[in-house]
Formats: structure tokens, sequence, C-alpha cells
């Protein structure tokens, strides 16, 4: 749209403001565009204009609202991100006020913190607040650097705190399993030989069996080991498979109602990968529960 | 401090979460990308509230521009990540249910009903250029190139479009202010 004699006129200017309204343009055409507009007013009225009509374009994608449950989780994130960001920009401040080179007084009061809570809760009520601008750009510079390594670092720590939290909430189901006023305890040991052994958890208020062995060798390729709960009317209940870590030993956690008297023996057998429904393998370690164990 | 900084970013994104969910779903197409998007437009938005002008539009606008500009920055890398070429229909059924959310749904659904029924007037090769540049962030030449048609017919396309948009739209963005 260029004449081969010279710049283009207003009108030819004009064609194009609809598709640099919508960004449709090439960088080197938008370029030209704005140059024009720059220098006159009508052409970035009329600019304003497209670029306002082409705005409310957005509103023609079909509503489609995110579930509520992600949505809280991304507003949580947002909000811890902001506040960590908000620090930031506080422990910033004396930073740069060195690289200004001011060397203002220990206790000059820091003002960062009032300027950006303004804006922002002007700007939730969709109402001016540029003239806090000034103070903010200030510091823009120190902050992204800043900004940068903390968002990496918000990454470790929330992921980090996020495997906490498992962990802690594992580890608080263990000690309950454990330590309970109706845990019962079994121990298990190997028919022949001093090692492997393990400690049997049965909390019977909750149902839940926690096993603890150690020394277990490892199982041979294609076996594995399996925990089986021996009723009084000798059905042999399975309690999972599992395979011991290299250095022998091993946790295991089941759920199974028993009633109380219910319980004749614990063992762990050798058997084929994925376990079978009823043991076939040798016993490796088996313990029945004590009459007068009932506490721990 | 700040405490209200927190709570003012949370008001905003409770009021234009919808719309903005909408509009970048709607350009990247896959939820989970869109997910990472509208975090990012939020973010920015955060970063960048003293750049906000009220003077050159409202906040909806302004948050909207975000988003489209972050939403297509995510498409085209997709599109180079995935080596996909640009769906040509662009779906043009764009008539808009009503959000629901408390604050703002009855104004953003006026806005979408006015927007969708100006879209509905235009004719279906106009409607289509719109698309092709505002959703999938395609230039004049990429819409020629994908559509088979000449540059020149695809900008006055273009143009002819944008001109019945804002004469349609002119009482919206009146009310918008």
């Amino acid at each position: 749209m260029t004449r081969p004699d010279g710049p283009p006129g207003d009108d030819e200017v004009m064609a194009e403001l609809a598709a640099a309204a919508l960004g449709a343009l090439s960088p080197e055409e938008l370029a030209a565009v704005l140059d024009h507009a720059a220098s006159s007013p009508p052409v970035a009225a009329e600019l304003a204009a497209y670029r306002a009509a082409a705005a409310l374009l957005a509103h023609a994608a079909p509503a489609a609202p995110l579930d509520s449950a992600r949505s809280a989780r991304l507003r949580a994130r947002l909000l811890a991100r902001a506040a960590a960001d908000a620090e930031a920009a506080r422990s910033v401040m004396p930073l740069a006020a060195v690289a200004g080179g001011a060397r203002a007084p220990a206790a000059a009061p820091p003002a960062r913190g009032w300027v950006r809570a303004t804006p922002w809760i002007a700007l939730a009520a969709s109402a001016a607040f540029a003239a806090a601008a000034l103070g903010l750009a200030r510091a823009s510079r120190e902050r992204d650097a800043l900004r940068t390594a903390l968002r990496a670092a918000e990454e470790r720590s929330a992921a980090r705190a996020e495997s906490l939290s498992v962990a802690v909430v594992a580890r608080d189901r263990l000690l309950s399993a454990l330590t309970g006023p109706s845990v019962r305890v079994v121990e298990l040991t190997a028919a022949g030989a001093r090692d492997p052994v393990a400690r049997m958890f049965w909390d019977r208020a909750t149902n839940r069996w926690t096993m603890f062995a150690h020394h277990l060798p490892t199982p041979p390729a294609g076996r594995t080991y399996q925990l089986w709960l021996v009723t009084t009317a000798d059905a042999k209940i399975s309690a999972g498979t599992f395979t011991p870590t290299p250095a022998g030993d091993a946790m295991m956690e089941a759920e199974y109602a028993l009633e109380p008297g219910a319980l004749q023996a614990i063992a762990v057998t050798e058997e084929p990968a994925g376990g079978m429904p009823q043991p076939t393998g040798p016993i490796v370690i088996a313990g029945a529960p004590a009459e007068d164990a009932g506490r721990r | 401090m700040s405490e209200g900084d927190e709570r003012a970013l949370g008001t905003l994104y409770d009021r234009w979460v919808p719309a903005v969910h909408s509009l970048v779903l709607h350009i990247v197409r896959d939820s989970a990308e869109a997910e990472d998007v509208v975090e990012e437009v939020f973010w920015q938005a955060w970063r960048q509230a003293a750049r906000y002008e009220p003077s050159r539009g409202s906040v909806s606008t302004w948050l909207l521009t975000i988003a489209r500009s972050r939403a297509l920055d995510k498409l085209r890398s997709l599109r180079r990540t995935r080596d996909e070429t640009v769906p040509l229909a662009v779906a043009t059924d764009a008539v808009a249910s009503p959000v629901a959310t408390p604050q703002g749904a009855a104004e953003l659904s006026e806005r979408r009903t006015l927007v969708a029924a100006a879209l509905q007037e235009l004719p279906r090769e106009q409607r289509e250029a719109l698309e092709l540049s505002y959703f999938a962030g395609l230039s004049q030449t990429e819409i020629a190139e994908r559509t088979g048609q000449p540059l020149g017919t695809v900008k006055t396309r273009m143009r002819l479009a944008m001109q019945k948009l804002r004469g349609k739209l002119a009482q919206l963005r009146g009310a918008e202010g």
C-alpha cells in the first residue's frame, strides 16, 4: 500500500488501520502505520476506535468458565505468588536506594508498600491510579531481576511444601497406626534363622495393618513377597505384595477389618510376581499374636 | 504489608476469570495450557498494574488484551512444538451463554450477546477473516495463504468487517467506558 513516490498518505494508512488494530499487519507495515499515527491526530483517533472495536471481539469467545476447583487452586497460586512478590518488592527497597546512590539514613521510611497497595485497590474498583506509576517504575528494574530468581525459588519451594505436606499426612497416619490405644503388635520371625525379622502393628480401631520388616533377602527375579493374614478359620487373606529395599527393609500398609480374636497368624511368603490368590510359595517369616499382647 | 494488595488481585481474578478463561481457552484450545496462560495473564496484570491507563480503555479491555496476547504467544509456541497448522474453520457459533458469576455476570452477558449479534450480521467470509485474525493470530498475508484468497480480497474483507463492527458496537463501547 505504499506509493512508489513517497510515504503513504492518510487515505492509504486509513485503509490499514483495521488490520493494525487486529494485529494482522507485518511488523514493518505496523511500524509504518504507527509512525503515521504519531504525526496525524485523525489517524491516531481512527486507530484508537478500531482498537476499541477489536478488543470487544474477546467477548465473541464462547463462555467457558474454569471449573470451580481448578479456579480455586489457580487463585490460591496467584495470591501466593503475589504475596511473595510483595515481600520481594519490600526487600528490594534498600537495594534500590543504594543503586540510586542515595545514602538515605537507615531510618528513612520505606513508602513503597503503600504506593503498591494503592493502585491495586483502585484497580479493583476500576478507578484511576496511574499516578502511582512513577514510584513503581523506579524499583521495577531491580525487582525484575529479583523476581526471576524469586519465581524459580518459589516454584522449588512450592513443590517442596507440597511433597512435605503429603509426607506429613502419611507420617501422621503411620504414627496413629503404630501408637493408637487399640494397636496390637505381632512379631514375625524366620523359621530357621535369626534373620529376617518383622513386626506388624494392627490398629483394631481403624483396621489398619502396618508392618516393618528387616534383613529380607531380595526375592529372585520374577518373584515377590506377599503378606497374609491367617484367620482362626484358616482363611488366608492377602494383604498385598512387596519388594524390600536393597538393604532388606520393607514397610507394608493394609486395611482389613478383622474381629479381635480372629487372627491366627501373619505370614510372608515368596510368590510369583504380582502375587497369588492363595499362598503357594515358601514361608519367609511368620508369627502369631500372643494371647496377652493386646497393647503396646 | 498489603494483604489488601493480594485481596485486590483476588477481586480482579474473581470478577474477570470467566471472561479471561473463555478467551484463552478459545485461542489455545487445550484446558491445561489455558490454565497456565490464565495464571500468567493475571500475574502480568499484577506486575504491570502501574502501566494501566484508564484513559485508554476499561479494565476488562486491558485485561483481555493481555489475555489475547499471552494466549496467542502460547498458541504460536504450541504450533512450533507440535508442528500443527491452524484449523481453518474457527468456530463461528460464538453466541455466548451467560456466565454464572456473581459479579459482572449481567454486564458480561450483555456484551457477549451484543458482540455475537454484531458478528452474526457480517457475511460469513468477513466474519471468518476477523476470527482467523483475532483468535488464531494470523496476519492478512497468512489468512490469504490459508484461505487461498487474494491478499487484496482479505484486506478488503477485514476492513469492511471492522467498519461494520465499529458501527454496531458504538453503543456498547459507549456503555463500557
